[in-house]
């Protein structure tokens, strides 16, 4: 079975938003709702060495969606089975059998369903399954100046890429298993890190 | 707490005291005491049976105020392999069927011959709806209730709801328990407020250590901790007030404290709305 998954990479992301904008645009998005979403993390800090001033500060940004789990907790927890997986991997929301009973948005350590209040189902990224079916990418992919997001199998995105790293504040792999690869920003290991746009991506706009 | 979730802390609540309403009257017959005309009295407030089968529909009812599509509720069943939500739900269904067979029989005399069977079909039924409810919330992307608490604080809620329901209803001689009957379910009761004291305590110190990501701390959680310190108060006076109403006072149940009795019932039951509250928010889960 096929297992369509992202790419990103932290190192090229220049944290515009451009992707948050075109999936809000692509998919008619209202008020409180964005399915892809960009955190900007930071860290390090200043030390004295001498008479001088060192530093260790860095910064980079995580652009994320749902990553289309091969293990889906969502899925599988979902009592409705309004959340179902395509022959592809694409993990999709059937909104006419959803409840809006919100436990998704519970569990998914991504934070990706998202309540859409007037018309009282979930919804979330469902990786442009449409363009995909015509052959097109999905619209944050192709809207990135910065290239730094790409989509396709996952084993052969890992091949291209030559792995990926897992980077703050991504959680456990193994808890669902997520078809994401990615590249780490050279600074994505440092300690104390912290999302510094915590208002901005929990009050979406 | 997020939007709507009062909706879910009325809901746990009430079918909790109903399957601590059945689990008792089980227990009270299992220990020897005549239930048999206390189940034959109908549609009557004074029948634990109605009661329990009234909480049960009360939640049932206000649960439909959760959903965002109310009217897609039936298909809420559609993943019993794999969702605690279905198996809940279907579970809350067998348990209130199973409490209407038992009033509808106790209206004829079948259910002195079969009572014992029926009130163990009802707590069984009862016991799988509570480890139904439990198991949707040990979920291990959410740290605070993936824990034993989350399930402790389910069964202490329907013991100790269930409890207190039949000493009220014997304080208006409602049900006529005996002496020793009546300080039995006392001591029982204030045994399970005491748990009930010590889990909070413990609970509370684990959720200070826990590391919540960038979702802030707990305890600074709008008046999270003021409505913990409001509810470790009121469960240290409900356990002095059912010592001294039902043990220190002596006579049990003429002494006719309905007053002190029901206001005592109203404490434990906002103490336990409250503990809920605290409950839903404390919910954080891990990763972004
Ligand atoms: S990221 Fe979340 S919503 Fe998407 S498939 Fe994984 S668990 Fe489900
Ligand atoms: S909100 Fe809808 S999609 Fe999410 S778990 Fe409930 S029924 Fe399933
Ligand atoms: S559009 Fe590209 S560069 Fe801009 S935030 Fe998104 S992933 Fe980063």
């Amino acid at each position: 079975m096929k297992r369509l998954a992202f790419y990103f990479d932290s190192a090229s992301c220049s944290g515009c938003k451009t992707c948050q904008m075109a999936c809000k645009d692509k998919n008619d998005l209202a008020i409180g709702q964005i399915w892809r979403r960009v955190y900007e993390v930071a860290g390090g800090s200043w030390k004295q060495a001498g008479l001088a001033w060192k530093h260790d500060v860095f910064a980079y940004n995580l652009s994320m969606s749902c990553n289309h789990c091969a293990d889906p907790i969502c899925a599988r927890n979902c009592p409705t089975r309004a959340i179902w997986k395509r022959e592809d991997g694409i993990v999709q929301i059937n909104q006419d059998l959803c409840i809006g009973c919100k436990y998704c948005a519970w569990v998914c350590p991504y934070g990706a369903p998202q309540f859409n209040p007037e018309k009282g189902v979930m919804g979330k990224c469902d990786l442009c399954a449409d363009y995909i079916d015509e052959g097109k990418n999905p619209s944050c992919v192709d809207a990135c100046p910065m290239r730094a997001l790409d989509f396709g199998d996952y084993d052969e995105l890992l091949e291209k890429h030559g792995g990926s790293d897992h980077i703050y504040p991504l959680p456990d792999n193994s808890i669902t298993e997520p078809s994401l690869c990615i590249k780490a920003h050279k600074n994505a290991g440092n300690l104390n890190p912290c999302v510094v746009n915590v208002e901005e991506v929990k009050r979406a706009q | 707490m997020r939007n709507k979730d009062w909706t879910l802390v009325i809901f746990t609540t009430l079918t909790q005291a109903s399957v601590g309403i059945i689990l008792c009257l089980t227990l009270l017959n299992y220990l020897g005491a005549d239930v048999g005309p206390i189940v034959q009295q109908g549609l009557s407030l004074k029948n634990p049976v109605f009661l329990a089968i009234a909480f049960a529909g009360i939640a049932t009812l206000i649960s439909f105020l959760h959903l965002g599509s109310p009217s897609n509720a039936p298909n809420a069943l559609n993943n019993l392999s794999g969702s605690w939500i279905s198996r809940e739900i279907l579970a809350l269904a067998i348990y209130s069927l199973s409490l209407l067979v038992t009033m509808v029989l106790g209206w004829g005399d079948w259910t002195h011959r079969y009572l014992a069977h029926l009130l163990v079909l009802n707590a069984i039924s009862g016991l799988a709806l509570l480890w139904m409810m439990i198991r949707i919330y040990v979920m291990p992307t959410i740290p605070p209730w993936n824990s034993w608490y989350t399930g402790a604080s389910f069964v202490s809620t329907a013991v100790c709801l269930g409890l207190l329901t039949f000493l009220l209803l014997s304080q208006a001689e409602f049900v006529g328990l005996d002496d020793r009957a009546g300080g039995f379910l006392a001591t029982f009761l204030i045994a399970v407020l005491v748990i009930e004291l010590l889990a909070a305590l413990f609970h509370q110190r684990r959720l200070n250590q826990m590391d919540t990501g960038f979702d802030g701390p707990i305890l600074e959680r709008g008046i999270f901790y003021r409505l913990f310190l409001l509810r470790m108060t009121m469960l240290t006076v409900s356990v002095l007030m059912t010592a001294f109403l039902f043990l220190v006072s002596g006579s049990f149940p003429e002494s006719g404290q309905y007053l002190w009795a029901y206001a005592l019932f109203f404490l434990v039951l906002v103490q336990e709305f409250v503990g809920r509250l605290l409950f839903y928010s404390s919910y954080f889960r891990i990763g972004v």
